[in-house]
């Protein structure tokens, strides 16, 4: 029975033991160059899109409640259409590495474009708190 | 080796909180593994493709639609 338990306690702690080396067995498994580019530069594009996309929402909220003059509006749209534009190229620049590179080619690095879209979404950001949007709460502050 | 004598009332809470950790800590490595997928660059392609980024105006008039009625 002694013996029983022992071999009980034995299993335990091996497969303890052996969980840990999995876990730092898969995470420390080298990921594609695809996957690291996705978590570098994709996910930047991604919230850099939704940071730009609720802007321009809370642009027109705070229009539609008569908090900016049509003048400031005018002037966030034109800071967000090339904040639009500027994520459009850098998108197409991302597409465009990824393609070269699934073709085996040497590619530059798009990492300019998605750095200059985001100096834009700045300067957006810039003007529409200088306007007094209140981006938190839908527009208004 | 044996099993101190005051653990043994709390033995079936210990087993079942080990196992508890266990399935916990796979589940836990799964999402990871689910939120951080490994990818060719195809799978980048269309990912970056999948991206979409609204229009300006469009956006501003999304936003002046949905805006409360004025006092």
């Amino acid at each position: 029975m002694r013996r029983q338990g022992c071999a009980w306690y034995g299993l335990v702690a091996v497969a303890l033991a052996i969980l840990p080396l999995l876990g730092c067995a898969g995470n420390t498994k080298p990921r594609t160059a695809a996957a690291e580019a996705w978590a570098t530069w994709g996910t930047a594009l991604q919230v850099s899109t939704v940071v730009y996309e609720s802007t321009m929402v809370a642009v027109g909220r705070a229009s539609a409640a008569g908090a900016i003059t049509p003048e400031q509006k005018a002037k966030l749209r034109d800071a967000g259409k090339a904040v639009e534009l500027s994520l459009e190229a850098a998108r197409a620049a991302l597409a465009a590495y990824g393609r070269a590179m699934a073709a085996g080619e040497t590619a530059p690095s798009p990492s300019e474009l998605v750095l200059a879209a985001h100096r834009e979404i700045l300067g957006l950001l810039a003007l529409a708190s200088k306007y007094g949007l209140d981006l938190t709460s839908g527009g208004v502050s | 080796m044996s099993i101190p004598p005051a653990l043994i009332p709390y033995l079936p809470t210990l087993l079942q909180l080990g196992v508890d950790t266990i399935f916990r800590s796979v589940a836990l490595w799964r999402e990871i593994q689910a939120a951080n997928p490994d990818m060719d660059w195809d799978d980048f392609v269309a990912q970056v493709e999948a991206i979409r980024i609204g229009d300006a105006d469009e956006l501003i008039q999304e936003g002046q639609s949905g805006a409360p009625p004025q006092p």
